[in-house]
């Protein structure tokens, strides 16, 4: 029997999590690239050894699977190779650091009033993202925690792993508002002592940070064995600027200000951005840290399926 | 109201206000910069970094553009101010002043040279006209016509235009030559108190003959200057520049010859057939070849069997200066050598050297049969009147000659007289010192006269040690044995002065006898002896006649001098004497009554015209018959057309920016030397020019 805790969002409505978005996601699976550590078996493979096995479900046999999982007896009523499905996995952690200061805030209603086209802010898209993963994570049985940060830690949510945690993940997401400045290698430093065992790190933000500092601070993490999974976003009015006669920008965090023509410096601009995040993109590469650039002007659900897809290939998983 | 910034004049300068038009390209500019929009950004990092790097490309577009456009509208406001570009001597900017012009019309001869059916004068008259045309307000003109003496139609500038014009349109040519110097003077002495900008123009052929010495000098510097130069670049002409008479004084059936100079002032070689022809009389003709540039010289041989002056001319066929084609002449042909015996002495004595002489240059009784006759003056009664008819002047004892005698002297032996002087009298010696100290340097002794000899109480006598034979005087007596033997008694020691003149003559005691000297054109022979039986034997000597008759002939000018005058200038002859009864009436060549002098002498009458205005032969008559006359031509320099060009001109005036000059001689050159290069039209092709840079400004820096 299902517990309560166990059932999705049941008569809920929540923003960042829908019944369409959750059909989305029932076929998806997040995959740890290596062995985690876990207290509790889970899908994922574990550093323990000799566990008592608990049969959990079947699946088709594929190629390269242990020929000594397979259910003979399911073969000999059906003529069909399966896989017995064990709770020798570990269940991972994954902790979702979500950027909320006042540069996430770029997009959404003021756009759509201006330019006229629908638009999400940088912010909601994180929120999207970070509420289909935590749901995608808490299905398969791992624990998830949130943590939204913007010059420093503004709200923690320790690891769970039931339905009724994604609610309480959900409701942050929601309650939480945009503003302060951004301190990303800072709070990644502070948010160590938070997280304290190893997982899954997933940093949703704009990555506005020095590079320098933020990978620096990534490596104790890594040390640490923790996998770390950036997802950068990104508005498309950053991506490439806006056709605007002449405007004057204001900076989110420090209220500086710029007045240009956007048409004069969209060249420069973009190859100034692009400079940033092929650092970036290197930086990640060096050290095998997972690194997506995601657009608002994608819809996230299909951003989110095109990592998983990337990300199983090369886990080698299928 | 015209205003001139330095060498632009602005026609339309009211349009100026226009230039707050500039300034719309900046409004433009300005309100093109829209409100900027407001936008919340994350992050001016890259914002920051973009700008930089693309400010200086960004300003430098919009500021290009800014500038061009700015550009455009400028040149288009420009060219409606319609500025013009001035030449320095043009046209001030208008003021209640105005313009004070003074005209200064080259009529010289050259100027009725006639090419294409126009003339130089023509040209000039339609140059003044045109000025005249662009007359303002307050300007006022006056014309001086360039002759000898400046000929103004006012004394002052004035605004009289119909007399003007009418001075302008009657204007001819003078055959004498302009005095450029004096012209200017008037000039400049007319706008000395004129009020406004002043101004001189030169209209004229420039010839360089005249012009090369031409002093601007004496104009102030607030004159401007404008130099109209008319007539053809290069023009042809050849002329008859000279005639002379050889001998310059030839008698009945002697050889005469009559050469002729013909110049070619041209680039190719003629071929000119040459006539010479007196008056009624057959004519003789030659061909000439001239080369380019170049003079020729011919002569005519003949006799004439019958005294007389005759009226000659030397012509070749018409171009385009007529007035040189020919050359009018006087041929005075004697009957005699005519010797004028100037002396103060008491010729009834029986042994006066002078009656000796006298008998010597006509042994004849009657005078047809002497081939010289001799007139005696006395030395105060020397004019240049008494001295124009004679072909050589004897001087023998006079007593000192006055100031006036002398230099009447003086100048017939300037202008190529021959003069012999036996100086052996108590005088000599003074009057050679004399003579001397008023000619000015043209006379520098060969020898200077020291103390009188006198051998005659000691019953001595000198005789001639040396003799120069190769002189034409004395060529005859080389062979002669009696020369040698002459004995003088009565003479002056003399002191040699080195290579002055040349000794013919000298004593056996080494004192000089006889010497010759130049003066100007004519010839000094002094004797240091006397023709008088007191003082030398060389009377009762047979050689004495041929002696004296060689002495004549060794000094009759070769080139006949004063056979032709200039225009412009007095000229004068000497005719029969002249009755008191008489009256005498003066024509210039056309026959019209001219202003003439007579100064009557017992030897004959001085007639004088003072003003010659025109070529030919101005005559004396006696009734119907001609008494006398005077041939006129025009001065040989008018002859040749060559002309100073405007870099010359320039040169030669000094006038710097002060000077401007007409580039043609038709109206579209006047005006363009008057109202200036009208420069509107560069403007707007400017001002297009900049449109499509612009354009392709905003092209490429798009891109």
């Amino acid at each position: 029997m299902r517990r309560a805790a166990d059932i999705p969002l049941q008569n809920e409505s929540h923003k960042y999590l829908d019944e369409r978005t959750l059909g989305f996601l029932k076929h998806l699976s997040f995959a740890a690239r290596g062995t985690v550590d876990g207290a509790y078996t889970g899908k994922h493979k574990s550093l323990l050894k000799g566990h008592s096995q608990e049969f959990t479900d079947y699946r088709e046999y594929l190629p390269g699977d242990d020929i000594r999982k397979i259910d003979w007896k399911v073969y000999g009523r059906t003529d069909r190779y399966v896989i017995k499905l064990c709770e020798q996995e570990t269940v991972m952690t994954c902790y979702l650091l979500v950027d909320c200061s006042a540069s996430m805030a770029f997009g959404g209603s003021w756009h759509e009033k201006y330019f006229g086209a629908q638009d999400v802010s940088k912010y909601d898209y994180a929120c999207y993202l970070s509420a289909a993963l935590s749901y995608l994570l808490l299905k398969q049985g791992d624990r998830v925690s949130l943590t939204l940060f913007g010059s420093e830690v503004e709200h923690h949510i320790p690891a769970g792993s039931t339905f009724s945690h994604l609610s309480g993940i959900l409701r942050a997401l929601e309650a939480q508002k945009v503003h302060h400045k951004t301190s990303l290698s800072k709070v990644l430093q502070q948010a160590s002592s938070l997280l304290k065992r190893r997982g899954i790190l997933i940093v949703i933000s704009d990555l506005m940070d020095d590079p320098e500092a933020l990978f620096s601070v990534l490596d104790m993490y890594l040390y640490r064995n923790f996998e770390v999974v950036l997802f950068q976003v990104l508005h498309k009015h950053e991506l490439e600027l806006p056709s605007l006669p002449n405007a004057n920008f204001i900076d989110s965090e420090s209220g500086e200000k710029l007045t240009s023509v956007p048409d004069d410096i969209r060249q420069a601009y973009s190859r100034e951005l692009q400079q940033y995040i092929d650092t970036l993109v290197a930086m990640a590469e060096a050290r095998r840290i997972d690194y997506e650039l995601m657009s608002t002007e994608t819809p996230y659900p299909e951003a989110l399926q095109g990592y998983m897809e990337r990300r199983r290939r090369r886990c080698g998983f299928s | 109201m015209r205003i001139l910034l330095g060498n632009i004049l602005f026609a339309n300068p009211a349009l100026a206000v226009g230039v707050f038009a500039l300034a719309v390209p900046l409004v433009i500019h300005l309100l093109t910069r829209r409100t900027p929009r407001s936008i919340i950004f994350p992050s001016l990092r890259f914002l920051k970094a973009a700008r930089a790097h693309q400010s200086r490309r960004y300003n430098l577009r919009h500021i290009l553009l800014l500038l061009v456009r700015t550009a455009v509208l400028a040149l288009i406001l420009l060219a409606f101010l319609r500025p013009s570009l001035m030449q320095g001597g043009g046209r001030k900017q208008d003021s209640q002043a105005g313009r004070a012009t003074v005209i200064l019309m080259d009529v010289s001869a050259s100027m009725e040279y006639r090419y294409a059916g126009v003339s130089p004068l023509s040209q000039a008259k339609a140059v003044a006209t045109a000025l005249l045309d662009h007359y303002g307000k307050a300007d006022r003109f006056n014309l001086i016509r360039m002759g000898a003496t400046p000929d103004s139609s006012f004394d002052e500038p004035s605004d009289n235009l119909f007399l003007l014009r009418r001075d302008i349109r009657d204007a001819s040519v003078r055959h004498e030559c302009p005095d450029i110097g004096a012209a200017i003077a008037e000039a400049t002495s007319q706008l000395k108190e004129a009020a406004g900008s002043k101004h001189i123009c030169f209209i004229s052929d420039f010839q360089r003959t005249n012009w090369s010495s031409a002093d601007f000098s004496r104009i102030e510097p607030d004159i401007e200057l404008m130099f109209m130069p008319v007539g053809p670049e290069a023009a042809e002409n050849c002329a008859v520049t000279e005639v002379a008479i050889r001998p310059g004084a030839p008698t009945v059936s002697e050889d005469i010859e009559i050469v002729c100079k013909v110049a070619n002032y041209s680039d190719r070689p003629h071929r000119l057939p040459i006539e010479l022809r007196f008056q009624d009389s057959e004519s003789f003709k030659q061909e000439l070849e001239i080369e380019p540039q170049s003079t020729v010289s011919t002569g005519f041989h003949l006799r004439i069997n019958q005294s007389g002056r005759y009226e000659g001319r030397v012509f070749i066929p018409e171009d385009g200066l007529e007035i040189d084609n020919q050359r009018h002449f006087i041929l005075s042909v004697a009957e005699k050598v005519g010797v004028l015996v100037v002396t103060d002495e008491d010729r009834t004595r029986e042994q006066s050297g002078v009656r000796l002489l006298i008998n010597a240059i006509n042994p004849f009784q009657e005078n047809r049969l002497a081939a010289a006759v001799a007139t005696v003056v006395p030395s105060n009664e020397l004019t240049a009147a008494t001295l124009s008819a004679a072909q050589v002047v004897v001087v023998s004892d006079i007593h000192e000659l006055s100031r006036r005698s002398g230099q009447a002297l003086l100048d017939y032996l300037r202008s190529g007289g021959s003069v012999v002087y036996f100086h052996v009298s108590p005088a000599g010696s003074q009057n050679l010192d004399h003579l001397a100290t008023w000619s000015e340097g043209n006379l520098t002794l060969p020898f200077k006269l020291t103390s009188q000899i006198d051998l005659s109480p000691q019953g001595r006598h000198a005789s001639l040690g040396q003799a120069n034979f190769d002189n034409d005087i004395l060529r005859k007596f080389r062979e002669s044995p009696e020369l040698s033997e002459l004995k003088f008694r009565r003479f002056f020691s003399t002191d040699r002065v080195k290579q002055k003149g040349q000794i013919l003559l000298q004593y056996d005691d080494g004192n000089i006898a006889m010497a010759q000297t130049t003066v100007g054109g004519g010839t000094l022979l002094l004797c240091n002896f006397s023709c008088s039986l007191n003082c030398s034997d060389l009377a009762r000597n047979t050689l004495f006649v041929p002696l004296i008759h060689e002495i004549i002939k060794g000094l009759r000018p070769s080139v006949g001098h004063r056979n032709a005058f200039l225009v412009g200038e007095p000229c004068y002859t000497t005719i029969e004497p002249v009755a008191d009864a008489e009256s005498v009436v003066f024509k210039r060549p056309s026959g019209e009554p001219v202003e003439g002098n007579l100064d009557k002498g017992p030897s004959g009458t001085a007639v004088f015209f003072p003003k010659t205005t025109t070529c030919g032969f101005y005559r004396a008559y006696i009734g119907e018959k001609v008494a006398g006359s005077v041939a006129v031509n025009v001065d040989p320099l008018e002859s040749n057309l060559e002309k100073l060009d405007v870099s010359q001109l320039k040169e030669l005036s000094k006038a710097g920016p002060r000077a401007a000059f007409l580039a043609s001689a038709d109206a579209a050159g006047i005006e363009a030397l008057l109202e200036g290069r009208p420069l509107w039209h560069y403007l707007l092709l400017a001002a297009i020019g900049m449109l499509c840079l612009e354009q392709v400004l905003t092209i490429v820096l798009r891109q």
